[in-house]
């Protein structure tokens, strides 16, 4: 695009005739000086530190969110409180086939799944 | 273009060399300072923008991803900087100039009449959409290039002289009434 318009002289608006430009110049001169100390006292554990942080931040949510999947696929608290009876019954099951030297039968398996939870 | 040298005084910046930082300082803030100018409309606010921005860039450097496109990553948090200025300081940002701030070894006729000058432009530069503002301030009193400000901006060179030409006739316009 051809530009016939001129340019509008802008040059009072040019920072550099204001009295306080040098000074905002040199106070952000300082303030980079001292963010570049800041950086270089910076010993190993603060960059270590600083990599750590997120990470364990999103370790904590990761961990959160297993549990919550967790509990939803085992389903309600009634049904873990059943798996615990289950497990409970097969527990003496298998303690008493032991002690009469048998495995356990079948029906005795069945009867301990279908039996309702406590 | 310099983006070469960016990627190097970046690079520099990061070991912790203050002169790179200070090259860095010289190329870019009073580009800082347009941009800043361009969104808040206020002098003081652009000061306080680019000053802000700047040493926030610095703070980050481990963040810019693109070391020879500092130019645009700094303007880019100059640019954040000065909107985050204008919404907490609305109401500052349309005071008229502060009469102090010219105060030098000029007459106070001069001073009035330049601050005068500089109401009426801010005025008429507060009329353009914030793309064009940026680009008229950074052309036409930065100095920079359609190339400079394509690449630094990320915009098509095509785009850049389009809000160029619309800036500076919208401006005539405006400061030819303000004269009638």
């Amino acid at each position: 695009m051809t530009d016939q318009w001129e340019p509008v002289d802008l040059s009072s608006l040019d920072p550099a005739r204001r009295s306080e430009w040098a000074a905002r110049v040199e106070a952000t001169r300082r303030q980079v000086i001292a963010a570049l100390e800041h950086r270089a006292a910076q010993g190993p554990l603060d960059v270590v530190g600083a990599w750590a942080r997120p990470i364990l931040a999103a370790a904590a949510v990761l961990l959160v969110l297993l549990g919550g999947a967790d509990a939803l696929l085992r389903g309600p608290a009634s049904a873990a409180r059943g798996r615990l009876g289950e497990a409970r019954r097969l527990g003496l099951l298998s303690e008493a086939s032991l002690a009469h030297g048998r495995m356990p039968t079948g029906a005795e398996l069945r009867g301990i799944l279908r039996e309702p939870a406590p | 273009m310099e983006d070469t040298d960016d990627a190097e005084l970046v690079a520099r910046v990061r070991a912790g060399d203050a002169r790179a930082a200070d090259r860095l300082l010289e190329r870019y803030f009073r580009a800082c300072r347009a941009v800043a100018l361009a969104v808040t409309g206020s002098e003081a606010d652009a000061d306080d923008a680019c000053q802000e921005g700047f040493v926030q860039a610095i703070e980050r450097i481990d963040d810019c991803r693109h070391p020879a496109r500092f130019g645009g990553w700094l303007l880019q948090i100059v640019r954040n900087r000065a909107r985050n200025l204008v919404r907490h300081h609305a109401v500052r940002a349309t005071e008229p100039l502060e009469l102090h701030e010219v105060a030098g070894a000029e007459s106070a006729a001069a001073e009035v009449e330049r601050a005068e000058l500089r109401t009426l432009l801010l005025a008429a530069l507060g009329e353009l959409p914030e793309a064009q503002r940026e680009v008229v301030l950074l052309h036409d009193l930065e100095g920079w290039t359609h190339e400079e400000i394509a690449v630094r901006l990320e915009l098509p060179a095509g785009t850049v002289r389009s809000h160029l030409h619309h800036a500076r006739r919208r401006l005539r316009r405006s400061l030819s009434e303000d004269v009638e």
